[in-house]
């Protein structure tokens, strides 16, 4: 019985004030979203870039150079001096990393190249070479949108023709490279359009059978004279192209680059998707600063508009808690009431929190048209229990300071006239 | 000794929850006192002549009405003290004196203190009757 008088009369109270009390819980969900929108960013930053870095088709292959620091009048200029690591030293890493591809950087050659299709040159095309094991030549979508701005054409027969004509003096001889080849294109690749330059990808295979395996002299192919090269010579690009079988194995190699490299001397691993992956982070670090900001903002936002209304609510109610102070409410009982009025708006509030799962895919989605990838979003739960229970106790304690100021003498608002 | 927790005020206007029954608007005090008070409340109600409203939301009630329950609600307290501030403002005749003769009955076991502008309602043989003058209480007898 007690329990039903009970929902009565704060079902009377909320109804007496059912304005503020809407406005509250509408806030409350508006806060609760946007809460929610940064759990998402920040939950965001552990795969996002993950995600990201494996949506590039060469990310099993890097750049590796060993660099030393050059000391400088100005401690402020670094400058460091580069120089190709030698297979020895890369051997003894596999032994950790267990065994990947070696192969020389034909970037320097691979500069002098020029990719016609249907008479017309594709300019500023990044050869990537990737590790897989296949006979196939693709381009990303950037390539392809920047042939079809050229010529018109169809997407079973692009037949790509590859020219490298260059000299390279071998013992003060000069040798001519002139070399063609044609490549049908096979597959179009959708890299993360953040970024993205036009790719021609073509697998180490294929350079290994073909470029690489041009004679410069009678038993000197290509390949073998790039690797051979003095570690610091020009031609060598001063590093080695080195291609993993997985991520589990590039990341090992990545660990001991980070264990043996510092400000002195080290291991420097480049190549284009960590380039791109490193200034994703560091607009990602950028952006995480002002959404932190913006939180505080949030948050500072929150507690105006929190005392605002749950002042005016008291006010509303003022009348009641005195009644209810005459017929043998204590103090605590008037707090109990109170407290329950606003819990109401809490708990309504927080049935926002059950878009969450729909709010994901909508997330993917933007991201996905956004950066062009995929991105499975995963949750920290822990941290939207730690962010419901900070804005419950926050509300907690507004509402214990908020009734402590105006609930000193109840009896008094009996005096006020209607 | 009387505390203040021995004293049940009645206030002059009568106070209720418009939207809730009468009946739900005596229970309120349930909610912060452990108090059985169906069948006490059902003979003062009767003792009042307020039976039929009990059903009847608050804010559809009458004045004399609502101040008539609201002397019940006081009642239904049962506490020592019965501090009464004009129970009769709001009622005519014939209810001033159906509510003057139950508090006349109520003195019997607790002590009833009324305040009124109606002194001769209340003229009984227990009855003390007081003047304030100055700020002090005098006995008065001779009000009526």
């Amino acid at each position: 019985m007690k329990i039903i008088t009970l929902f009565k009369v704060i079902s009377n109270l909320y109804k007496r004030n059912i304005k503020k009390n809407r406005l509250m819980v509408i806030f409350m969900i508006f806060t609760n979203i946007t809460l929610m929108l940064f759990l998402l960013f920040f939950s965001s930053s552990e795969t996002l870039g993950a995600t990201l870095a494996q949506s590039y088709l060469e990310h099993l292959s890097v750049d590796v150079a060993l660099y030393e620091s050059q000391p400088t009048n100005n401690p402020l200029i670094n400058v460091k001096s580069y120089r190709r690591p030698s297979i020895d030293y890369l051997n003894s890493m596999m032994k950790v990393t267990d065994t990947f591809i070696i192969r020389p950087d034909y970037s320097p050659l691979l500069h002098e190249k020029e990719i016609m299709v249907l008479g017309k040159e594709i300019p500023n095309v990044l050869i990537t070479i990737i590790g897989e094991s296949t006979n196939e030549i693709g381009v990303n979508r950037a390539f392809y949108n920047e042939l079809n701005k050229l010529v018109s054409i169809n997407d079973d027969e692009i037949l790509l023709h590859f020219y490298v004509k260059t000299t390279i003096f071998i013992d003060d001889e000069e040798v001519l490279i002139d070399y063609y080849n044609q490549f049908p294109i096979t597959y179009i690749y959708d890299e993360p359009t953040y970024f993205s330059v036009p790719k021609l990808y073509i697998s180490q295979n294929i350079i290994d059978a073909t470029l690489g395996n041009i004679f410069l002299k009678p038993g000197l192919t290509l390949n073998n004279y790039l690797l051979n090269l003095n570690p610091e010579h020009e031609l060598s690009n001063y590093r080695f192209k080195c291609h993993f079988k997985s991520t589990a194995q590039k990341e090992t190699f990545m660990h001991i680059v980070k264990q043996v490299s510092n400000d002195e001397r080290g291991i420097e691993v480049s190549g284009d998707h960590i380039n791109k992956i490193d200034s994703f982070n560091a607009l990602y670090d950028y952006l995480s600063i002002l959404m932190k900001l913006f939180l505080v903002f949030v948050i500072i936002g929150s507690i105006v508009i929190y005392v605002v209304i749950a002042h005016t609510a008291l006010l509303t109610i003022l009348r009641q808690m005195a009644l209810f102070a005459v017929l043998g409410a204590s103090k605590r009982h008037l707090y109990e009431i109170y407290l329950f009025l606003i819990i109401i708006n809490f708990l309504l509030s927080a049935v926002s929190f059950l878009l969450l799962p729909s709010l994901l895919p909508v997330i993917s989605f933007i991201l996905h048209k956004l950066l062009g990838v995929y991105v499975v979003l995963k949750l920290n739960y822990t941290m939207l229990v730690v962010m419901l229970s900070a804005n419950l106790l926050l509300l907690i304690i507004l509402i214990t300071i908020i009734f402590l100021i105006n609930m000193r003498r109840p009896l008094l608002y009996l005096l006020i006239d209607d | 000794m009387i505390s203040k927790n021995d004293v049940t005020l009645v206030l002059q206007h009568p106070y209720f929850l418009g939207d809730l029954r009468i009946i739900d608007n005596l229970k309120i005090s349930s909610l912060f006192r452990h108090l059985n008070n169906r069948k006490i409340r059902q003979k003062y109600a009767k003792a009042l002549q307020i039976s039929h409203i009990l059903q009847r939301r608050a804010n559809v009630c009458s004045g004399g009405e609502k101040a008539r329950a609201n002397i019940l609600r006081g009642i239904l307290e049962r506490k020592q003290v019965l501090l009464i501030d004009e129970p009769t403002a709001h009622l005519d005749l014939k209810n001033s004196q159906i509510v003057a003769k139950l508090l006349s009955e109520l003195s019997a076991n607790k002590i009833v203190i009324v305040t009124t502008h109606q002194p001769s309602l209340f003229k009984s043989g227990n009855t003390i009757f007081l003047r304030i003058k100055d700020g002090i209480f005098h006995e008065d007898n001779n009000i009526v």
